[in-house]
């Protein structure tokens, strides 16, 4: 175990006792783990906003406008101030008007966005349900079975989950009552899964902490 | 026997297990196979062959961007993700620069890892900074920005994260967009936040190979793009990375750490098990009574 009265050492101590302290919850709650809430908290928002200073707002705009001279910049200070408005009510008209502006800029990009990123997947839902798959002698059947009936299930799955979706009419028929009902169980699956991935992210996040206290702290895993 | 005198139902047992034993138990299985180096069999998964595959197959004269959207809460996942594919850049010989829209404190923590995969492959001489890599540090992505960084890379940034202007770094001569017909063949996302949305939409249009390494929460909702193409490749979270290791023959920090995970998995799919005997063991009693 590395000394705490070095730099490293202090760094290296000061990483394993606020990991202890988070994780002393578990136990019980109790004012170590507060105190490391708290700090963590203060030291996160005061980083973010030297790094936004840093990153985004000296560099894009105090130093164009101040440094370089660029005048027409003063109006993003304007516009930013506008949204504080808010809180008069003899001046909250000016906070609407950004508003609205940032919604209309929004959703014009929202179209975007639907083309770029679902476009693409509307096109490749259409798949041939027959699939056949050459090998070195012929047609591979079981690859040809195994292709065709996956894209099979693939339809079938569209198809109930948009049925599940589809409220414009009340689902009265069997047959839509009962695709919509399979729409529903394949949601349950696809949640389960999601739910099993992050139980999986979550067991990473502690073995990564376990890694650090007894791999670099104590060092009992070599 | 009097109902007082009664054995207590397996039900009303594992309600009287304190809570602080279950952790205590996971804590024990999750840190057992670690110390032990025990270890159960990994299989390599397609979506991260797929990843490998598409950048064995880049052009080695073109650059790959990464961007490193991750910070300290999921860098158990994305940190050895970092690491394996840019040692897998390193060893095709392909040259990448590392850009940040997440999190501020991401620029730093890349660097890092970056200076780590470059010493496992024994190569800082080979990878010197600005010759071969560069850090572009944090952005904020708003979507002027997205616009103008797809179009033109140097017109986006100027100055990397150690303010040097990009005119004097060897790596980015030349280097301004992405796509078959530009200078950039793929871009990378490494995150444990939903910036791959914005890369599809403003990345998408320019065709250029988009990958995707991500925590394992993130990971169901990204199928459908690997399924449609619009992703080359796919890493999830830990599972993810020790996969890729396992195709470099290169083991890290993810390798030895799946099986702890696989033993806390077993561990919860135990106590899923009992519990579910318990509750269907005090239904069937129910009905008989």
């Amino acid at each position: 175990m590395s000394s705490p009265f070095t730099f490293e050492g202090a760094v290296l101590w000061l990483g394993a006792l606020a990991t202890l302290a988070m994780y002393s919850v578990l136990y019980r709650e109790n004012p170590v783990y507060r105190i490391a809430e708290h700090v963590f908290l203060g030291l996160a928002t005061g980083y973010g906003l030297y790094v936004i200073w840093r990153d985004v707002l000296f560099p894009i705009w105090y130093k164009p406008l101040f440094r370089e001279h660029h005048w027409p910049w003063i109006l993003a200070l304007v516009a930013g101030g506008m949204y504080y408005t808010i809180y008069s009510r003899r001046f909250a008209w000016m906070s609407r008007l950004v508003m609205t502006t940032m919604m209309g800029l929004v959703a014009g990009l929202a179209f975007r966005k639907f083309y770029g990123q679902f476009v693409p997947q509307i096109g490749a839902s259409f798949k041939p349900l027959v699939v056949l798959v050459k090998g070195p002698a012929g047609l591979d059947w079981p690859g040809t079975l195994f292709a065709s009936l996956s894209n099979v299930l693939f339809l079938v799955c569209l198809i109930s989950v948009l049925t599940y979706f589809f409220f414009t009419v009340e689902q009265r028929s069997p047959l839509v009552r009962r695709t919509a009902h399979t729409g529903r169980w394949l949601m349950m699956i696809a949640f389960g899964a999601m739910f099993g991935a992050t139980v999986m992210a979550r067991l990473s996040l502690f073995i990564g902490r376990l890694d650090f206290l007894f791999r670099e702290w104590i060092p009992l895993i070599r | 026997m009097p109902p007082s005198r009664r054995l207590p139902d397996l039900e009303q047992l594992l309600g009287r297990i304190d809570r602080r034993l279950i952790y205590l138990g996971l804590f024990l299985i999750t840190l057992a196979p670690l110390v032990g180096k025990w270890s159960l069999p990994l299989y390599v998964s397609r979506p991260p062959q797929l990843l490998y595959q598409a950048i064995e197959a880049l052009p080695p004269d073109k650059l790959v961007v990464i961007a490193s959207n991750w910070d300290a809460g999921s860098q158990a996942e994305t940190r050895p993700q970092l690491i394996a594919l840019v040692r897998h850049l390193i060893r095709r010989n392909l040259s990448f620069a590392i850009i940040c829209t997440a999190y501020p404190t991401s620029p730093q923590l890349a660097q890092s890892a970056v200076e780590e995969a470059i010493r496992l492959e024994s190569a800082p001489d080979r990878w010197p900074y600005g010759t071969r890599w560069v850090n572009l540090g944090f952005k904020l992505p708003d979507d002027p920005w997205l616009r103008s960084f797809s179009s033109s890379i140097t017109g986006a940034v100027k100055v990397d994260v150690h303010n040097t202007p990009l005119a004097e770094i060897p790596v980015l001569r030349g280097v301004k967009r992405f796509g078959p017909e530009g200078q950039v063949s793929m871009l990378i996302d490494i995150t444990g936040s939903a910036t791959i949305d914005k890369w599809y939409e403003f990345l998408g249009p320019t065709k250029v190979k988009i990958g995707l390494a991500c925590t394992a929460v993130m990971a169901p909702e990204q199928y459908p793009f690997l399924d449609s193409g619009q992703l080359s490749g796919l890493l999830t979270g830990m599972k993810g990375a020790a996969e890729y290791e396992q195709l470099l023959h290169a083991p890290g920090f993810a390798m030895p750490a799946m099986a702890g995970q696989s033993f806390a998995h077993l561990y919860i799919i135990l106590l899923i098990l009992i519990g579910n005997v318990a509750v269907l063991a005090a239904r069937t009693r129910g009905r008989r009574r």
